[in-house]
């Protein structure tokens, strides 16, 4: 009687419900988990989580810029399997490479201004530095990549996403093939290069999706690197593509026009590169075909830079200058 | 029978329980601060003003004295129109996300337009925005640096203000950007001098932590006749121990000078 006569638990804005986070929209909700993959700090440590691929046994692999351990492995409840690497200060993109059914990862480094190829265990196979036969770059400093995505024959391609912002086609044996983009607003140009992704959903027309994230557009260009299409999502600064099934999920680092700067969250387009749900921030809405500005709507998320699916359909994401955090885990609902 | 009947419930109870605990739960979040806009800072007639933040469920609450919201304050209904100078404040709740932290925005009336202004430092030509008068062309800058309204400096800016006439100046406010994530400080002091008054010098007190960006301004009292002013706006020399940057440059940042 006494509770029910106090005001207080009668409004509306009280703080007793416990209810779980759902995020996320349509198709995609869900669930969040804050406490996978945390590890002792002074043993396993992170700097920035920057990149994730599950790899060819399910296992869920982290690289990161703490150069105690680049590369750390997980299996998919957050158990800790393994880890190596301490020679990649500006550890930064992650690719799983599938060649023969073994697994290798491209690893790209600006700090060394290097793309390296290891195996799945950490055995250096090629380095690759700037691609100073292109005439584009007179010294490596002007090469900081961020990003690789690679072809069924091996080819591969490289975005210079914090450098000249230029994409470099290389063959399966590291030898230059072709070099297009560049710094520039121009439909074929980019401003922050930042992510890059081979899309063969369509097997008649495969082509690549590369993020020009200041812009906050997703550009698509053919495997010869000519330009075809525009895909803008305003207000969302895209890392990189990741294609799953026939979706594409996106960490977005910072909503554009927040007043600070943690404003990141998710962005999951469907086949037809639509927006179907942003876990963490605004839904989705078209006028006139055209995307109402993204931001986010609850302070989950800080700086997401990339997000890895799983084979159960969830999705794990590393987040960038967030305060040495662990990656965190959505359960799709 | 009613013992297992009662066991197996705690079980089911104790399961239950250990899947809430590891599942982020909406009390322990906080919502995302409303998005404020309004169709000028510089208030000549009157302007409109918006809120929002797209959530199912979010109401949010304001002031316009600068108080922080609590659901008993004004609660806003759609856009609204001010004619009044003032600081207005938005807060966010929901019956289950923790309340947001608080969007300000501040409008200003229209103040006396200077007849000309004379520059005698020079922007970075990076951040040159429209010109000259870019400070008195009575339109506020966002939060976007990059804006055209925003004139930048890596060094101090001195200029000299005419009023056409002799004018009673009652204040004159300089409008700043902080964002310390692109290396935008706050000016350090500004120095008012004219051969009608004594020199006035304001500090302004120094960043020792990350602030959200923010629009500021710094208000000179005044309260002379003058026909012209010299102003003059330190720098910071050097970019904080605290700060990524530190040991850099600050980047110095203004849009409006408003003379009242």
């Amino acid at each position: 009687m006494g509770l029910f006569a106090y005001p207080a638990y009668s409004s509306a804005f009280s703080l007793n419900a416990s209810k779980d986070v759902i995020v996320g929209h349509n198709s995609h909700q869900y669930k969040v988990d804050l406490s996978w993959g945390n590890l002792d700090l002074l043993k396993t440590p992170v700097q920035d989580c920057h990149e994730m691929v599950q790899d060819s046994k399910g296992r869920i692999v982290l690289l990161t810029n703490h150069t105690k351990n680049n590369i750390i492995i997980y299996d998919k409840s957050g158990k800790l399997l393994e880890t190596w690497g301490t020679k990649y200060p500006g550890a930064h993109g992650l690719t799983l490479v599938k060649e023969n059914g073994r697994d290798f990862l491209l690893i790209t480094d600006y700090e060394r201004h290097q793309i390296i190829k290891t195996t799945i265990d950490g055995k250096v196979v090629f380095e690759i530095d700037y691609p100073a036969d292109t005439g584009k770059y007179a010294t490596k400093e002007e090469f900081n990549p961020t990003e690789t995505t690679v072809l069924e024959n091996g080819d591969f391609y490289v975005a210079d996403g914090y450098g000249k912002q230029h994409i470099i086609h290389y063959n399966h044996k590291g030898e230059l093939l072709n070099c297009f983009g560049g710094r520039g607003t121009e439909d074929g140009q980019f401003l922050n290069a930042h992510g890059i992704c081979y899309d063969h959903r369509d097997q008649e027309n495969p082509s690549l999706l590369i993020t020009a994230r200041e812009m906050n557009i997703l550009k698509k260009f053919s495997l010869k690197g000519d330009f075809i299409e525009s895909i803008k999502v305003p207000g969302a600064l895209i890392c990189r593509p990741v294609i799953h099934k026939k979706d594409i999920y996106f960490a977005v680092l910072q909503s554009k026009n927040a007043s600070y700067s943690d404003s990141g969250f998710v962005l999951i387009m469907n086949e037809k590169n639509e927006v179907v749900s942003c876990p963490g921030a605004t839904a989705p809405s078209y006028k006139n075909n055209e995307l109402d500005e993204l931001y986010q709507t609850v302070r989950l998320f800080k700086h997401p830079h990339d997000v890895c699916i799983d084979d159960d359909e969830n999705m794990y994401v590393a987040q960038w200058n967030s305060g040495q955090t662990y990656p965190i885990k959505l359960t799709r609902v | 029978m009613r013992l297992i009947l009662i066991m197996s419930f705690f079980v089911v109870l104790g399961c239950t329980k250990k899947t809430e605990t590891t599942l982020l739960q909406e009390k322990e979040i906080a919502l995302a601060q409303p998005k404020v806009s309004s169709t000028s800072a510089i208030i000549d007639s009157s302007v409109v003003v918006t809120a929002a933040l797209k959530l199912d469920g979010v109401e949010i609450f304001y002031t316009d004295d600068g108080s922080d919201p609590t659901t008993e304050s004004k609660k806003y209904e759609g856009p609204f129109a001010s004619s009044s100078e003032g600081i207005y404040t938005f807060k966010a709740f929901h019956p289950s996300w923790k309340s947001s932290k608080v969007s300000t925005l501040k409008l200003y009336k229209k103040g006396i337009v200077p007849s000309s202004i004379k520059w005698h430092t020079s922007p970075n030509n990076a951040y040159e925005g429209l010109g000259t008068s870019t400070v008195i062309n009575q339109e506020k800058a966002g939060l976007n640096f990059r804006s055209k309204q925003w004139v930048g400096f890596d060094s101090i800016a001195v200029a000299d203000l005419y009023f056409g006439k002799k004018m009673f100046v009652e204040t004159i406010s300089i409008g700043y950007l902080v964002d310390v994530a692109s290396w935008i400080f706050p000016p350090t002091s500004v120095r008012i001098s004219s051969d009608e008054m004594d020199t006035i010098e304001m500090e302004i007190p120094r960043l020792n932590q990350q602030k959200p960006k923010a629009l500021h301004d710094v208000q000179v009292p005044i309260g002379k006749e003058l026909s012209a002013m010299r102003i003059e706006i330190m720098n910071l020399d050097q970019i904080p121990d605290w700060h990524d940057g530190k040991g850099n440059k600050a980047w110095l940042f203004m849009d409006e000078w408003i003379v009242k």
